[in-house]
């Protein structure tokens, strides 16, 4: 028990068994040692040419080699590690092995936790490789401590973040072609994520016009204040996405949605606080984070409504526990309990902190009712499409018709007034420019508020909103009735725990 | 108190319609073996994953050790082992790693992790091969770490879903004696099998599923009394056959009777003392018997008449 191998054995009893499987695993594979090789040998490469320049005289050796050094990792990072996560997890799927551990005692989210240490593992063995190489580089000069340090920590997090992505992804689909195609849209998406907070990290150290956004602008303390706010969004939406991929691999006798709400609640506070920081700065700021949390505000709302709302107004069996905290308290139920009319309650109490967070940044009641409108408008597309499917859900209509039509309707709103005013009126000159015409669509408005608001034609939009907060009252009154109906159904003699606990000895 | 180990009541599961399991209820004793008989897409698995707490009941309930597989998966989970009808095993992971793995997911952790994965290796005679990897081994092998995988938590209720299937005739004797050193161990079992004379030597009780109802359950003697109530004998002579189906004819309790190359096979409604009786009669009207034997129905037989409806009479366990 004392020789070291029995002591590592002892201290791998703190890991996650996944880590622990993991590591194994990818310690042995072919795919692993190549590119632990090859990033080993290209670090060496960079580090010699960086080398040779900085003899020829060159200033810039070190930053170049650094630079250099650092989009090696990257790839490493964003590409061949979120690649591995991917695999991992749709191998265990595809080979029913997932289902085996699933049996076991670990929950769903350790699994996916596990998983995405292991894949934070490799990370950690491709950035100790590299290390030594982008020591060299600060000895070349150009590049300090602090850029060394703080691009180390965002590549290590935005690899970190992708893997989980990738994990995510992976959950989403049973069929190898639909989860590779999921993969790749993430990707794309990484892409465009990649290269934006590639803006903001390079805003963030040497200043831009872009640093203003990411609230970077007045001092040092401040684009800290920034860089940790981004580390902190970058670590809440990555425990999101670990939610979501749990969520996914729930078994049915588990209710993952309650803990999923809560997450992306916590979420949505960021993006609330944030742009609420600049509450008593100058107009321009105040003006910024008003369009700031509009944009980033309503895309987070109309995503979890999409999803949320749309899950099927049927309660699930009342058997199925829900999890410790809201047995704990209960008075949270109907917010965070599962089922699509509790999650319309769950959406409008956001809404309202959104359109609360509005009122205090904005500086006219026009600017308030246009994120009423929004709000509005999230709840049409969202609430009508389920109240319809639940509507007919004898017929075998459930979530995915739902979110289908929720799409249709979306579309028709975007292209009807359009269509129907060149086939009715025919117009001799070709124009998609705001009119009155588009007043019966619920979203472009919104788009054109400015015009709107010149205009006087606030109703229309409002009244759009008002239908659509109806549509979610009235699923509000549907989830109080299931509620009603469901209590009869739970007759089963189950034993009180108390009982039970007696019987069960390991 | 009761001394059932699992208790199913009314499940039931549709999946787009199609009766998986319809109404099924039973319910078996601790250190009792249970075979499950049914063809295929009777609802045996759809039944064993819903224990295993894999599907959930659209109604109904089933409790292992008193827990209910819906409220209490997690509970249910540490004192059930599942064997599933696939292999399930992880590349580059030798047979020790794997087991280690699967212990360390239920939660045994330090000497008690070390001992059970050494004990079940040693229990399923692994020891040679403990340093090869899973993937590379033989079928027979593979089942035996999925069964060690089953048990490596020393689960109170085994769920053994065709355990010996795609075997061969050595490794299928192999697995029934583990299976029976298992049930000796107290464990509870319950497994599904297509080798019927396997499941009548290993099984205490036998249920019987098709469509996904319950058509019987009992124990094999029970099944097959109820299948077949009057003894089937078969007789042969030295001479000449014919000559003693008159005789027979005259005999209380025979009925049936009818010759199958050069034996006379007959009914016969009595007991082990009418038995004795009705050959001691024979042997006095001097008729020269070489053979006097019982055909008893088998398994298959019965499994055939009951899933062919011949057979309705449903044994009460």
């Amino acid at each position: 028990m004392n020789d070291p191998l029995s002591r590592l054995d002892a201290l791998s009893d703190r890991l996650s068994p996944v880590v622990v499987k993991e590591v194994r695993q990818f310690v042995r594979s072919r795919e692993f040692v190549a590119s632990f090789a090859t990033s080993l040998l290209i670090a060496l490469l960079i580090a010699f040419f960086g080398s040779m320049q900085a003899l020829a005289g060159s200033r810039a050796a070190g930053q170049w080699t650094f630079t250099t050094l650092t989009a090696c990792l990257a790839l490493l990072g964003l590409a061949v590690v979120p690649l591995g996560a991917f695999t991992t997890l749709r191998t265990e799927r595809l080979e029913q092995t997932l289902e085996l551990i699933s049996l076991t005692t670990m929950s769903p989210r350790r699994i996916v936790v596990g998983k995405l240490a292991a894949q934070a593992v490799k990370l950690v063995t491709f950035f100790a490789v590299m290390m030594p190489f982008i020591a060299t580089s600060f000895l070349l000069g150009g590049v300090d401590f602090v850029t060394i340090l703080t691009t180390m920590v965002t590549v290590f997090l935005l690899s970190l973040w992708v893997a989980a992505a990738a994990l995510f992804a992976s959950t989403m689909f049973r069929s190898r072609l639909l989860s590779g195609l999921a993969f790749g849209v993430i990707a794309v998406v990484i892409f465009i994520g990649y290269n934006a907070s590639r803006m903001l990290f390079l805003a963030f150290r040497f200043g831009s016009p872009a640093a203003v956004f990411a609230g970077a602008s007045a001092s040092a303390t401040g684009r800290w204040w920034a860089y940790a706010a981004m580390v902190v969004f970058c670590l809440v939406t990555m425990m999101n996405l670990v939610l979501l991929a749990e969520s996914r691999l729930a078994l049915p006798t588990e209710n993952r949605a309650s803990v999923l709400r809560l997450g992306f609640l916590v979420q949505f506070l960021l993006i609330v606080a944030w742009p609420l920081r600049w509450m008593f700065q100058s107009a321009t700021f105040t003006t910024q984070s008003l369009q700031a949390l509009t944009v980033f505000g309503g895309l987070h709302l109309a995503l979890i409504a999409a999803f949320a709302v749309t899950e099927g107004l049927a309660l699930p069996d009342p058997r199925v526990a829900p999890p410790s905290w809201l047995r704990r308290w209960k008075w949270l139920q109907p917010v965070f309990g599962p089922g699509g009319s509790r999650a319309a309650l769950y959406v409008l109490l956001q809404m309202a902190l959104f359109v609360a967070a509005g009122a205090l940044l904005s500086a006219t009641a026009s600017e308030v009712r246009l994120l009423i409108a929004l709000c509005g408008a999230i709840c049409l597309f969202t609430g009508v499409p389920s109240l319809l499917v639940h509507r007919f859900s004898s017929r075998g209509l459930g979530a995915l018709h739902a979110r289908g039509m929720m799409l249709i309707l979306l579309m028709l709103s975007l292209v009807l007034p359009d269509i129907l005013y060149y086939i009715f009126w025919r117009p001799e000159v070709f124009s998609v420019q705001f009119s009155a015409r588009h007043l019966f669509s619920p979203v472009i408005p919104l788009f054109n508020w400015d015009s709107v608001l010149t205009n006087r034609w606030e109703l229309p939009p409002m009244m759009w909103a008002v239908v659509g907060i109806l549509s979610y009252v009235r699923m509000m009154r549907v989830s109080a009735a299931g509620v009603r109906e469901a209590e009869p159904l739970t007759t089963l003699r189950i034993l009180p725990e108390s009982d039970a606990g007696d019987t069960h000895s390991r | 108190m009761s001394d059932a180990m699992l208790e199913i009541e009314g499940l039931v599961r549709h999946f787009d319609g199609v009766h998986a399991v319809d109404d099924i209820s039973f319910s078996v004793d601790r250190g009792k073996v249970l075979g499950f008989i049914g063809p295929n897409g009777a609802g045996k698995t759809t039944t064993m994953r819903i224990l295993a707490t894999l599907e959930t009941p659209q109604h109904g309930d089933a409790r292992i050790g008193g827990y209910s597989v819906i409220s209490h998966p997690e509970r249910v989970r540490s004192m059930t082992g599942f064997m599933p009808d696939y292999a399930g095993v992880y590349a580059l992971t030798t047979v020790e790693e794997y087991l280690d793995f699967f212990a360390r997911s239920y939660g045994l952790r330090g000497t008690a992790r070390r001992a059970g994965v050494a004990g079940i290796i040693d229990f399923m005679g692994l020891g040679d091969v403990r340093h090869r990897y899973v993937e590379s081994l033989s079928k027979g092998l593979k089942q035996r770490v999925a069964l060690g995988r089953a048990i490596v938590h020393d689960p109170q209720l085994l769920i053994l879903d065709e355990p010996a299937a795609n075997l061969d005739p050595r490794a299928r004797i192999e697995f029934r004696s583990l299976i029976r050193e298992l049930a000796a161990d107290g464990k509870t079992i319950l497994l599904s099998s297509h080798i019927l004379t396997e499941l009548s030597e290993m099984c205490d009780t036998i249920a019987v599923i098709e469509k996904g109802r319950l058509l019987a359950t009992g124990t094999v003697q029970e099944i097959l009394e109820g299948l077949r109530p009057r003894r089937l004998l078969s007789l042969r002579l030295g001479g000449a056959a014919d000559v003693v189906q008159r005789f027979l004819l005259e005999q209380p309790g025979v009925y049936r009777i009818h010759e199958v190359g050069g034996c006379v096979r007959f009914e016969f409604d009595g007991d082990d003392d009418g038995q004795v009786g009705l050959l001691a009669r024979l042997v006095a009207a001097g008729y020269p018997v070489l053979e006097f034997t019982s055909q008893g129905a088998n398994l298959e037989d019965a499994f055939i008449e009951i899933t062919e409806g011949r057979a309705t009479a449903v044994v009460e366990h």
